[in-house]
């Protein structure tokens, strides 16, 4: 018998899983059944219904699952590799540090923060223009603004990291 | 009548316009930058020929790269689709010199609609109502509450060199002009050097309505009703119906005649689009007119049976109308919705990536136009628009839940995309209710996100997602092989061959 854990919505699930089709998530028991399409398309047959899928590895831990239209970043780890992560994290988890990087390539029009400055979630750090459009990038999360590595007016790749939270 | 059409646009539109072509047994060639080879339009045409760099002035826009390409191909007519160089009237005089058939207006008509004032003027000479104000900047506070007066609170303060939203004062009564005069003169002098200010009506959470025209070469003009498109995000419209759920008869058969009277007092053939505001009166007030084809004529297209692409090339070739204003009548109600790759929940920023899967929905009453296929890159250099849905239905709530049926048959992947936003638009009661106006989307913009994020946390669904994770991760890692991976040729000819035998 394997035992998962999985997180997902900042969630985490218990999965419990022996090989067979029956696989229980939390309390709930279901009949499984996964069907390989093509690519990264499958059918997951639960109970009496058949959900239409498009999966992706995004790393070894983590996964895309496309379904019904909603799109989920899934994180699977077994019971043994949840527990040493949480340890992990425990340890060095007093200094958690967070990057915001460019989601497209772009040119930096405004930076509305200064280095230090406390910020709440959700907070416009700096707007990006692309595509012809303004696009305000937010603060993921509160925290104090550690480093800001982009000046008003130049351009950025896309994934270069723009400031940082702490 | 027109041999060869060269395509001048990229994307959904490109693709409208070639297969009108391949239906009327015209050839049709296409033009692609680097970012499009993969895209639908280079392998649908019956020609296709590399105009340059993705960036669109070295390619799309690219004036001279385009008719030196007509001429060498020997096409006789340049489609311009919308955008680019659609109401462009420097590259229509070009086309009209080099005796290339513009399918599209004169350029003559272009540019007498093009100057926002011009145009003002121009439809208040011919009977079309335009938002009420004054013509002269005011000169005194006592000569602007007078024409504040006559025109009617509340109004809005206007900068005569502004534009971009600034230098502009809305006033609801008599007491607030002193003060609001004043600093919207110091606002206007400080952002623009000049502080002439004028007056113009405001009006309230107006909708967008707008009349589909079209006329030929011979003085015949029609319209074909009235669209709706109040829901809008950044002044751009992601929602757009026919006919407009507001408008009752009597209003129809008024803005349909100030829309005809537009079209005939710029001197216009082609298929165009007069847009007006309208308010909770029912009163409307001339926006602008689009000299093109609109992103969403299929709507009218699906309610009148018209094909407009295909009269746009039968008028521009010298043909009357293939109809007359007596033929038409509305039928039924259609929606578009504009699936774009973009985060509603993140202000509408847009995604770029490869489609790694993308599946559209079908069935009675359903028509899809868009340019791309799985393994195609919506990329940063054009719109991100990556599908337009468009359904019919006998009736306007019938339409809707046809609606909300499709959207749920697409599967895309590889991009961030507004389908479950679109969703929620289509649940929500007011917008069922045909409560709508511009600000519509903005105001309920939390609503909307928030029930979209509903549909996410649905229980058997995250279990579900969860399950798969794990099968999947477990697959991957050769544990429980049990076959289903080995789709080759071999496999599946021995799966007939085992049933054969059975």
């Amino acid at each position: 018998m394997n035992e998962f854990i999985i997180s997902l919505n900042e969630e985490k699930k218990r999965i419990t899983y022996s090989g067979n089709s029956k696989i229980t998530v939390d309390k709930n028991e279901y009949e499984c059944d996964l069907i390989h399409l093509d690519g990264q398309n499958y059918l997951l047959k639960v109970d009496n219904n058949f959900y239409e899928i498009t999966s992706n590895k995004l790393d070894n831990d983590r996964f895309s699952v496309l379904i019904n239209g909603c799109l989920f970043e899934i994180e699977v780890r077994s019971l043994l590799q949840e527990k040493a992560k949480e340890i992990l994290q425990q340890r060095s988890s007093t200094h958690q540090r967070t990057e915001v990087k460019a989601p497209m390539p772009g040119m930096i029009l405004k930076i509305k923060k200064n280095t230090s400055d406390k910020i709440i979630q959700g907070e416009t750090v700096l707007i990006l223009e692309a595509m012809k459009m303004e696009n305000d990038l937010r603060a993921p999360r509160p925290g104090i603004i550690k480093e800001i590595l982009v000046q008003e007016g130049t351009a950025v790749e896309k994934g270069a990291v723009l400031f940082t939270i702490e | 009548m027109i041999k060869k059409i060269l395509v001048a646009n990229r994307g959904e539109i490109a693709v409208r316009i070639i297969r009108a072509c391949r239906e009327m047994g015209i050839k049709s060639a296409a033009i692609y930058s680097d970012a499009d080879k993969t895209s639908l339009h280079t392998r649908l045409a019956d020609e296709a020929y590399y105009i340059g760099e993705s960036t669109a002035s070295q390619s799309y826009l690219n004036q001279t790269k385009i008719i030196e390409l007509a001429k060498e191909i020997k096409a006789d007519a340049i489609h311009p689709g919308y955008g680019f160089f659609s109401e462009n009237s420097e590259f229509i005089k070009r086309c009209e010199e080099e005796k290339i058939n513009f399918i599209g207006p004169s350029s003559k008509s272009v540019e007498m609609m093009g100057s926002k004032t011009a145009a003002r003027e121009l439809m208040s000479k011919s009977g079309v109502p335009i938002v009420p104000g004054t013509t002269k900047p005011i000169a005194s506070i006592n000569e602007g509450i007078w024409s504040a007066k006559e025109i009617g609170f509340p109004i809005l303060l206007k900068a005569a060199a502004g534009g971009g939203g600034k230098g502009m004062r809305k006033i609801s009564s008599e007491k607030e002009f002193n003060d609001a005069f004043e600093a919207t003169q110091r606002e206007a002098m400080k952002a623009f050097g000049d502080d002439s200010i004028y007056i113009e009506k405001y009006i309230e959470n107006p909708r967008h309505i707008e009349v589909q025209v079209i006329g030929d070469k011979h003085g015949n003009f029609a319209h074909l009703f009235e669209r709706e498109c109040s829901i809008q995000r950044r002044h751009q419209k992601i929602i757009e119906e026919s006919p407009s759920s507001f408008v009752d008869q009597e209003t129809r058969n008024r803005i349909t005649q100030a829309a005809v009277n537009a079209a005939k007092a710029c001197g216009y053939y082609n298929a165009g689009t007069i847009e007006f505001l309208m308010d909770a009166e029912k009163n409307f007030y001339f926006l602008e007119m689009n000299t093109r084809l609109q992103v969403e004529h299929p709507v009218t297209e699906f309610i009148t049976g018209i094909d407009l692409v295909k009269e746009q090339i039968l008028i521009a070739s010298g043909k009357k109308l293939s109809f007359t204003q007596k033929d038409l009548k509305i039928n039924g109600h259609a929606f578009e919705c504009r699936i774009y790759a973009e985060d509603p929940e993140n202000n509408f920023l847009p995604s770029t990536g490869i489609l790694t899967e993308y599946k559209i929905p079908s069935g009675p009453g359903v028509r899809v136009d868009d340019g791309f296929g799985k393994g195609s890159e919506i990329s940063i250099y054009y719109d991100p628009l990556i599908s337009k849905l468009v359904c019919w239905a006998l009736d306007r709530g019938s339409a809707i839940e046809r609606m909300k049926r499709a959207l749920g048959e697409y599967q895309i992947a590889g991009l961030i995309n507004n389908i479950t936003f679109l969703k929620s638009v289509f649940d929500d009661d007011k917008f069922k209710k045909g409560e709508i106006d511009i600000n519509y989307l903005e105001r309920e913009l939390e609503n909307l996100n928030s029930s979209a994020s509903k549909n996410r946390t649905n229980p058997e669904l995250e279990d579900a997602a969860a399950i798969v994770a794990v099968l999947i991760k477990e697959k991957l890692s050769g544990k429980n092989h049990n076959g289903y991976n080995k789709q080759t040729k071999q496999a599946q000819h021995n799966r007939w061959q085992d049933l054969m035998y059975e």
